[in-house]
């Protein structure tokens, strides 16, 4: 069932048997999986059905430096499905290296087992729409792919691992009807958390608050409550939630915010390859219907022979903005970059634009206007209008030279960190001060895995790869933190000294509260999160059926909006 | 077995699975009723019967056991040939058993898990009808109602054949949100056995749901056909194609049927299949694995079994539905 908070009377006072905060990805795929199960779920969501300017405001925030970090209030959507109604939809799994405690990275190392997670993978993919986990080539398309590089010899990089792409699919309206049709689930929308009040021994949360922008106050009072608002507000409600622990709830040791990951990502380099070198550097569909790329890996052991991070990486068109690259192509999305959204328009705002250069981008397009139209069509087609959209611009250029898009491992650095600041918003919240940084560990992390690249591409004969080894550092930050990837800020460890929340991703110290959200992982692995967030979501849903399941037929039903309103 | 069966609509696709399944069971010469002359296959009888014609029927029934109703057609004529066939019934003594083919219609749009018992959802015309023959069936002495979920099996037009062509001409596939529904398959070999079940039996209860268990969603089904079918890459299919589909083409195709312009096999995607696609319903057949000892072909196999009769060009729609 929906309920609009803006329906309650003044001091709506909801119970439920789990009380979730955020109806993202992890709280979309933990209320499905509760309520499949017939457990008494109240979610509540701070936006509506859609974006609405007024509500996603209550996201601004600071940032230490503007070139490092996007906006606060930019890569993240507050609203019902949350960052998936703006996601890529690239859907990938963390490698069973990044749960190891590797001695060359600090503060790595997970404590639940690869294993533990993996299996949540298949669900995870499936609720993703990326079809089953099937993550290597060989497994998803059984009678063979082509590799992005023929004759590549993967000494150091595996070229057999496969991104997979969700739709991409918004959570929330995807599963709309199905949170709609759960008989024991009610979405609270427009309900803004705004504190979660301790009980006297603090031990228990007592009480989530919620407020709506016009006044209405809600308190729900539930046996478990699981904080699914994403890496950024999770921080905050902790943080700003201080009234009988003066530090926030769950930072005795003062962690909570800090240990702020993004990914480091850029394109660099010029790949040359041999004439006559087949290459396949765009999608594949498997059976199912999902676009499937292979990429490169830095494989395990190179990672630990190089002492560095997690890296992959992918064949890339060259940079738009410069017109040399004589690609009708590319230069249409140049003069069309108003168009496309902030979220994936910032590559093409990169450097100054000249009259000169929008003349001389015209003239490439006029060149090849068969391209270009060609192009524009498969974009209305296959991403505009199709549901399942192509993922992304694949440009086959004339020579055989690419760039390298690399997406790599940022390490756990305490000192990268969100904070709340001076300001308030319009519900009194403080707001958020985001320090965003990266270390030499970071920048070693791609200067190694390019020189193995490097290394990897000559010794196979295909051709060369050559990059300005001192650029790396301006590379990797040309665009700043990988946007939308937030994670580490409530980070996973056994004890309270290194951790936020325990294995069972509960805050530590409190009984009754949970975490799931890109807050919990303690590294960020080459992976993109959101995979690995549904799946913590759907293992967290087991967990708390397990804490239920005896006392679960003894409670009451649903209530009734007329009971609600009374 | 001594006993004498007559299959009511058993030149029917259901109706003709029931007779082979009585053969193969030792049931002796059951009689195959049809209004339509043809010839009986081996070891069946043919009973020339319109099971609109009260007369007819009443002495159909002469010498017979048990009755074995799978007669389909429009609503409002199943719902007279059910209380004709309980009359006719009713004025033989003893009165013969009635196995009566219904179908998980009769919940109309109930969601969640539904067992016998359950009080009957918004109905459609056809759920209606098919209720109103259970009612009136029910005034027999002794009566079985089996509802049956979606009833495939490699020819089987409705469940079978009309979704792989619908699938291999892009069609259908992964449908999103609007494919979330329970797709409570039964194979129809299933059904068939449930009927002997029953006539062996002569179980305590007086319907039984008939679906094979984990019953998987819609989109998942129709993936793991296309799939099975080579139908590949699977197409998502958006929420305005679906729309033209049910609220265009098909009426469009059904004004042009009844004006005798358009081809009369012509598929579509009614509104009612839409709505059926997204009803999360799940068929309990806990009571005929309890009282029919009922067991189920398994889904996987089942499909496979099909896309394997398909793909060997078996594909001809029509030939055996009534």
């Amino acid at each position: 069932m929906f309920i609009d908070a803006r329906g309650f009377a003044d001091d709506a006072r909801l119970q439920a048997q789990v009380c979730i905060v955020g109806g993202g990805a992890a709280g979309i795929a933990l209320a499905l999986r509760l309520g499949q199960r017939g457990i008494d779920v109240v979610l509540l969501e701070a936006g509506g059905r859609r974006h609405e300017a007024r509500t996603q405001r209550l996201y601004e925030g600071e940032v230490t430096d503007a070139r490092l970090h996007p906006p606060a209030d930019r890569y993240r959507e507050r609203r019902l499905g949350g960052s998936t109604a703006t996601w890529g939809g690239r859907c990938v799994p963390f490698d069973p290296i990044d749960f190891e405690a590797r001695d060359y990275i600090p503060h790595s190392g997970w404590p639940i087992s690869y294993e533990e997670l993996a299996r949540y993978y298949d669900e995870a993919s499936l609720l993703c729409e990326a079809g089953p986990a099937r993550y290597r080539a060989a497994d998803a398309f059984p009678d063979g792919s082509a590799p992005p590089v023929a004759g590549f010899a993967a000494a150091r990089f595996s070229d057999d691992t496969l991104e997979r792409f969700s739709c991409p699919t918004d959570f929330g309206q995807r599963y709309r009807l199905r949170l709609d049709g759960a008989a024991r689930t009610r979405v609270v929308l427009h309900a803004n958390v705004t504190a979660l009040r301790l009980d006297g021994d603090g031990n228990r949360i007592a009480a989530v608050l919620a407020r709506t922008l016009d006044g209405r106050r809600i308190e729900v009072q539930a046996d478990f409550v699981v904080l699914a608002a994403g890496g950024l507000e999770t921080a905050r409600l902790l943080l700003a939630s201080h009234d009988r622990q003066p530090a926030g709830i769950g930072n005795g040791h003062d962690l909570v915010g800090r240990y702020y990951m993004c990914h480091l990502a850029g394109t660099i380099g010029n790949l040359r390859l041999g004439h006559g070198v087949a290459v396949a550097h765009g999608y594949q569909r498997s059976a199912d219907g999902v676009y499937c790329r292979r990429r490169f890996a830095l494989r395990e052991d190179a990672q630990r022979t190089l002492r560095c991070g997690n890296f992959i990486a992918r064949l890339h068109h060259p940079r738009i903005g410069d017109p040399a690259h004589g690609s009708a192509v590319l230069s249409l999305l140049f003069l069309a970059r108003r168009l496309i959204p902030y979220e994936y328009a910032k590559r093409l705002h990169d450097g100054d634009s000249a009259p000169r250069d929008w003349l001389a981008h015209a003239r490439n397009v006029a060149r090849d206007p068969c391209a270009a139209f060609a192009f524009a069509w498969q974009m209305l087609t296959q991403r505009k209008l199709a549901s399942r959209k192509f993922p992304s611009i694949i440009v086959t250029p004339r020579e055989p030279c690419f760039s390298l898009d690399f997406h790599a491992e940022q390490v756990p650095n305490p000192s990268s960190r969100v904070q709340l600041s001076e300001q308030r918003d319009e519900l009194g919240m403080p707001r958020l001060r985001i320090d965003w940084r990266h270390t030499q560990a970071d920048v070693d992390t791609v200067q190694r895995a390019l020189a193995a690249f490097a290394a990897d591409v000559r010794d196979s004969g295909v051709g060369r790869f050559d990059y300005a080894a001192e650029s790396i550092e301006q590379e990797m930050l040309r665009y700043g933190a990988y946007g939308g990837h937030h994670i580490g800020t409530a980070r996973m460890a056994a004890t309270p000294r290194t951790g936020v929340v325990d294995t069972d991703l509960r805050v530590h110290g409190v009984g009754n509260l949970f975490v799931a959200s890109a807050a919990v992982f303690p590294t960020s692995s080459q992976a993109n999160p959101t995979l690995t967030i549904v799946a913590l979501a759907l293992r967290l849903g087991d967990h708390l059926q397990r804490r239920l399941a005896p006392a679960q037929a003894a409670s009451p039903a649903a209530l009734s909006i007329e009971e609600l309103a009374a | 077995m001594t006993s004498r069966v007559l299959v009511l609509g058993g030149a029917g696709y259901i109706g003709g699975h029931v007779l082979r399944a009585l053969c193969a069971g030792g049931f002796e010469q059951p009689l195959l009723g049809t209004r339509r002359a043809r010839a009986a296959p081996a070891g069946v009888q043919l009973c020339r019967v319109d099971a609109l014609d009260r007369a007819a029927l009443r002495a159909a029934l002469d010498g017979v056991d048990a009755v074995v109703n799978c007669v389909a057609g429009a609503p409002r004529m199943l719902q007279r040939q059910a209380a004709l066939l309980a009359d006719a019934v009713r004025a033989h003594t003893p009165q013969p058993l009635v196995v009566q083919l219904s179908s998980m219609a009769v919940y109309g749009d109930r969601e969640g898990r539904v067992d016998e018992g359950a009080a009957p959802g918004r109905l459609s015309a056809y759920g209606a009808a098919k209720r109103e023959a259970e009612r009136e069936l029910a005034r027999c002495e002794r009566s079985v109602m089996l509802r049956a979920g979606c009833v495939y099996g490699p020819d089987s037009e409705q469940w079978t054949l009309r979704i792989a062509r619908l699938l291999r001409e892009g069609r259908l596939g992964d449908l999103g949100a609007a494919g979330d529904g329970r797709c409570n398959l039964v194979h129809v070999d299933d059904v068939a056995a449930a009927v002997l079940h029953v006539l062996r039996r002569a179980p305590r209860g007086v319907a039984f749901n008939l679906a094979a268990p984990q019953a998987p969603s819609w989109n998942e089904y129709l993936v793991r056909f296309a799939c099975l079918l080579d139908a590949t890459p699977v197409r998502r299919i958006t929420p305005r194609r679906l729309a033209a589909e049910a609220y265009l083409r098909a009426p469009l195709l059904k004004v042009l049927r009844r004006a005798g312009a358009g081809r009369a096999a012509a598929t579509t995607i009614t509104p009612s299949l839409l709505a059926l696609f997204r009803q999360d319903i799940v068929l309990d057949s806990q009571a005929a694995e309890r009282e029919l000892r009922q067991r189920w072909v398994p889904l996987d196999q089942g499909l496979a079994a099909c896309a394997a009769a398909l793909r060997g060009g078996v594909d001809k729609p029509g030939l055996l539905s009534a």
